[in-house]
């Protein structure tokens, strides 16, 4: 169980498979059957996915052989796709390679890392070239947003969405540099807030009509701004609100775990409460079948104290 | 000749270029007859359409023995307000019906263009529960499925290459199951529409914006002319009108419309709303992948008179509408 190392687990004998009845910290059982499933899954699925690999890796700090996966996948121009010369250099998939080497102290990852980074500084979104800027201003109005606030686009020639940019300013983050483009992307990740709170993939309003958001996009962009917006202001509030009212009676594993993961980064009293629902929901025999990343994802939301993007070594 | 006139042919030179190039793109590949065959049957519940599924691929002559077949439908994301994705129910009826005519296994795939989350998708549309309900099949999120390098095959986009899901590749059959919707971009969503959800987020991100990027209706008939669609079955049962795939209202339509070509049964779903499908840009342009003509199409079931209906347009669209009056 090298994976359990690094992580501060409940030791007080408890007979409940979910969570510690003296302490309310998640059972060492508990965690153990999520991680088994989870290296169990791993071994026997074929991950073809650069997201996946590194949230196994993350997961799985001590993991050696995914962070050389990782490093063999890089492409030429220093990006990552969704797996080794598979489809477009990814910025999503990109910060996630990025903050999974950066859970490493491993000097020889420091190039890859460098290279990543630099690709992300220099990928713009289409929409901070003049002329795209101008169709949005002044043509192309029916979906509401300020072309002048750039994040990160998904792939090269699209324009800046709530995920990437949010992953890419995480990236910039665990690897203790500060792009260029931090405020625009900040501003860019504010401007793109639904009207009700939270966050979608980007689109806030479409043909005058506010759009819903959703959990995983609205955690993504709450753990990006943790630093940034005042933690009482409006968006900030609203979205924590939204996550906690929406995920409240939530079977999925994958948003209860961005859900977790992001209250737990505001310290916001209904971490516990969202977590508890995380475990019940993870302990379902079903859910031992999720994809590994899910998996990963729950086992991180799981730690205690919960991960949240921020654990990086110096 | 000055030099003024000689920059001007130039700049007209090089407008026609461009022109032409943009408009220009291979003749498309055609995959079905002279005639295509398209069933509209009335089903005014979720709840009867069992029968009805029977009937109508029974009348479109479907071939499923020993095929592996994956189902696409429409899913978008829920709301317990409006009728946005291809009902779990006629989903089940379709899986039920395909076994007993002798489909080897049947999958249902799709991968949603607004949200990652499919599991909670899968969840709180009911969908979970009546592939449950329904047993031996397997739902495939076509956004992380493993991928294949394609050449598409439409010309109409510049894409050199598309990564496409294995499970819509190694499909002996593949049927699309769209809601009957008009659409904000598209004029109308319908079975070739319903194929962006073939396009994974895990290469492309979400939303699959790198298709709105090359034109919607572009990258509609390029993926139309790449991934074959063998048959459609449209759920009218509820559709919607209006500013449609997300936010438009609920329309009775009150009918499943079954085809074995889906120009056909696009053109078939346009009738029904009241909207000429020639003016529907993309559709009238993938005209030579099937049968838009009504002359090539052999109706079956009810007459298009009897169950058609305006649908409402946003004002975008308002010159989609069909002259003749109901």
């Amino acid at each position: 169980m090298r994976h359990l190392t690094s992580l501060k687990v409940c030791g007080h004998p408890t007979k409940s498979i979910h969570s510690c009845s003296n302490c309310g910290i998640l059972s060492l059982e508990f965690y153990v059957s999520v991680s088994d499933a989870l290296l169990q899954q791993f071994r026997h699925a074929n991950p073809t996915c650069t997201e996946e690999v590194a949230l196994v890796a993350l997961a799985l700090r001590a993991s050696e052989k995914r962070t050389i996966a990782l490093v063999r996948s890089q492409l030429s121009c220093g990006a990552w796709s969704t797996n080794s010369g598979i489809g477009p250099p990814n910025a999503f998939h990109t910060a996630f390679a990025i903050l999974a080497l950066r859970s490493h102290t491993d000097p020889a990852l420091e190039l890859p890392v460098h290279r990543g980074l630099e690709w992300l500084a220099a990928l713009q979104p289409i929409e901070s070239h003049w002329l795209w800027k101008w169709k949005f201003r002044f043509f192309d109005r029916q979906v509401r947003f300020d072309p002048d606030k750039a994040g990160w686009p998904w792939i090269p020639g699209t324009v800046s969405w709530v995920a990437p940019t949010a992953l890419s300013m995480l990236a910039f983050h665990a690897a203790k540099t500060t792009p260029q483009r931090l405020d625009s992307a900040t501003a860019m990740l504010l401007d793109r807030t639904c009207p009700g709170g939270g966050w979608n993939a980007g689109n806030s309003v479409v043909f005058d009509v506010a759009l819903d958001p959703h959990p995983d996009f609205t955690a993504m962009a709450l753990l990006a701004l943790r630093d940034l917006v005042e933690p009482t202001s409006n968006p900030i509030r609203t979205a924590l609100d939204y996550l906690r009212i929406r995920l409240a009676t939530s079977h999925s594993v994958y948003s209860l775990a961005w859900g977790t993961m992001a209250l737990a980064a505001y310290q916001a009293p209904q971490t516990e409460l969202l977590r508890r629902r995380l475990e019940e929901v993870a302990a379902r025999p079903q859910s031992m079948h999720l994809p590994p990343r899910i998996l990963a994802l729950a086992c991180l939301a799981l730690e205690q104290p919960v991960f949240t993007f921020r654990e990086f070594p110096v | 000749m000055n030099r003024r006139s000689v920059l001007n042919g130039v700049g007209l030179a090089a407008t026609a270029g461009l022109t032409t190039r943009a408009l220009w793109h291979p003749p498309l590949p055609r995959r079905v007859g002279e005639r295509s065959t398209v069933a509209v049957l009335k089903c005014a519940k979720y709840g009867a359409c069992y029968g009805v599924v029977d009937d109508g691929l029974r009348l479109i002559g479907a071939q499923v023995q020993q095929k592996r077949v994956l189902l696409k439908p429409n899913f978008v994301e829920y709301s317990a307000k409006a009728p946005i994705n291809t009902n779990p129910v006629l989903i089940a009826a379709v899986i039920d019906s395909l076994y007993r005519m002798g489909a080897s296994s049947v999958c249902v795939g799709d991968g949603p263009g607004h949200i990652r989350d499919t599991e909670m998708l899968l969840w709180e549309s009911g969908l979970a529960e009546q592939l449950s309900t329904v047993g031996r099949v397997e739902f495939v999120d076509l956004n992380f499925d493993s991928v294949h390098r394609i050449v598409p095959k439409g010309g109409t986009t510049s894409f050199a290459e598309l990564w496409l899901p294995e499970s819509v590749l190694s499909a002996d059959i593949v049927i699309s199951m769209p809601k009957i919707k008009t659409h904000h971009w598209a004029g109308v969503t319908l079975s070739m529409k319903n194929l962006f959800g073939v396009v994974p987020g895990s290469v492309y991100g979400w939303p699959k914006n790198i298709l709105h990027w090359q034109g919607i209706g572009n990258s509609i008939i390029e993926l139309a002319a790449t991934v074959p669609i063998h048959y459609v079955i449209a759920d009218g049962i509820e559709a919607m009108e209006g500013n449609g795939p997300l936010h438009g209202s609920a329309r009775q339509l009150g009918c499943v419309v079954f085809a074995d070509d889906p120009i056909a049964a696009d053109a078939t779903c346009c009738r029904l709303m009241d909207i000429d499908p020639l003016r529907v840009r993309h559709l009238a342009m993938a005209a030579p992948l099937g049968n838009l003509d009504p002359a090539r199409i052999d109706q079956r079931g009810e007459t298009i008179e009897v169950v058609r209906q305006r649908f409402a347009l946003i004002p975008q669209f308002a010159h989609l509408r069909t002259m003749v009056p109901i």
